[in-house]
């Protein structure tokens, strides 16, 4: 049975962070994206291909909140990263 | 979200298109009339298609001039077949692999190739002398970033307490606070493009020969201050602005033609360089020169 899908940042995206914000952009639509705090916890945590629930896991650690709590945060960041074409997803191994 | 530069994304194809243009356009007529200019640090050189075409160059040029050898150059010539009336407003394409960008236009088309420091630009029957002005800002964008600085949309102004950047892009500003700048007895140096560059004591605050509204060629520079971000309001105010809003807000005013990461990560280094290194606040005003007040207050 394959693992639970993978999610990773979109390949060639630039980022850098200022102050508490991470800022995203791709290349080609040259777009800047200005992530939260929040946001940008899951976008550093993803430079590696990741499972949602690792990324639950870490933000929980990160924020030292409840697991819930987490885990519909990552759920609406994720969705938000989706809309705007930063997250590419694989199927798990 | 916010974008850097102001120029949109034209497509692969129309790279190809491009590349294909350049090769079928004829070559410039020999001895073509040259213009050179000294931005700061930068020199710039602008090949003209006809003796006719440097005349109104080397005019508003005029306290830039320079006639030593130039780093970057730009070639100009005439491709009267090409029709560029689909591309209404600026469009890019950056080919990374080859380190080439492409510049479209209704009346040119341009590449752009910064490690050879060189540009081309095929102009249409319809284009006019204003091209070799924006060839030579395009090239002088990539320079400036070479240089480890940038050309920024703002008013640059100097008074007693040094050289300030009001940022913005268009409709934010510039023009009525260099105007009411200049008319509060200060030295204003631009009211459109302004020339960051670093050096061992800071930042320098630079006037470029690249117009606005008020068609000031201002050929000095001042050590810079501080960087205001322009926001009409309903009273003065200086207030203080975190990293997070401070960069997204000056890369919206940074002049960039490379839609490549390389060119791009480079631009959000300078942008977190510069608010690591210069005091940035946001300016509320509203159109009077009031506003000069609240900015003495807040860099006494």
């Amino acid at each position: 049975m394959p693992g639970p899908e993978l999610l990773a940042r979109k390949p060639g995206t630039v980022n850098r962070v200022a102050g508490d914000k991470t800022l995203v952009m791709i290349p080609e639509k040259r777009t800047l994206h200005v992530l939260n705090e929040s946001a940008g916890a899951v976008w550093a945590f993803l430079s590696e291909p990741r499972a949602e629930e690792a990324v639950v896991d870490e933000l929980t650690r990160v924020f030292d909140c409840p697991r819930e709590t987490a885990a519909r945060d990552v759920k609406e960041v994720l969705a938000k990263l989706d809309s705007l074409g930063l997250l590419v997803r694989k199927p798990g191994a | 979200m916010a974008a850097v530069g102001r120029a949109a994304s034209a497509t692969l194809a129309d790279a190809g298109w491009a590349e294909e243009a350049f090769r079928a356009a004829p070559p410039a007529p020999a001895g073509s009339a040259r213009v050179g200019i000294r931005v700061g640090p930068l020199t710039l050189g602008c090949e003209t298609p006809e003796e006719g075409f440097a005349a109104p160059l080397v005019e508003r040029y005029a306290p830039f001039r320079w006639d030593g050898p130039c780093d970057w150059t730009v070639s100009l010539r005439r491709a009267p077949d090409i029709d560029m009336t689909r591309f209404p407003d600026i469009r890019v394409w950056s080919d990374s692999a080859r380190g080439i960008h492409w510049v479209f236009r209704w009346d040119f088309v341009a590449r752009l190739e910064p490690a050879r420091r060189r540009g081309e630009m095929l102009l249409t029957s319809l284009a006019g002398f204003g091209c070799a002005d924006t060839a030579l800002r395009m090239a002088a964008s990539f320079a400036a970033l070479e240089a480890g600085g940038a050309l920024m949309h703002g008013a640059a102004v100097v008074s007693r307490r040094g050289g300030f950047l009001f940022s913005g892009v268009s409709g934010q500003g510039k023009s009525t606070v260099g105007k009411l700048s200049g008319a509060s007895g200060r030295d204003v140096l631009t009211d459109e493009i302004a020339l960051l560059v670093r050096d061992s004591g800071g930042w320098t605050l630079g006037g470029t020969p690249f117009w606005g509204e008020l068609g000031l060629s201002v050929n000095r520079a001042a050590p810079l201050r501080g960087i205001l971000l322009l926001h009409q309001g309903p009273a003065h105010a200086v207030k203080p602005v975190g990293a997070g809003e401070a960069v997204p807000a000056l890369l919206q005013t940074v002049m960039c033609f490379g839609h490549d990461a390389d060119t791009l990560a480079r631009t959000m280094d300078l942008g977190l360089e510069l608010v690591s290194g210069v005091p940035v606040r946001r300016l509320e005003f509203l159109p009077d020169a009031g506003f000069w007040d609240e900015v003495d207050r807040a860099w006494a």
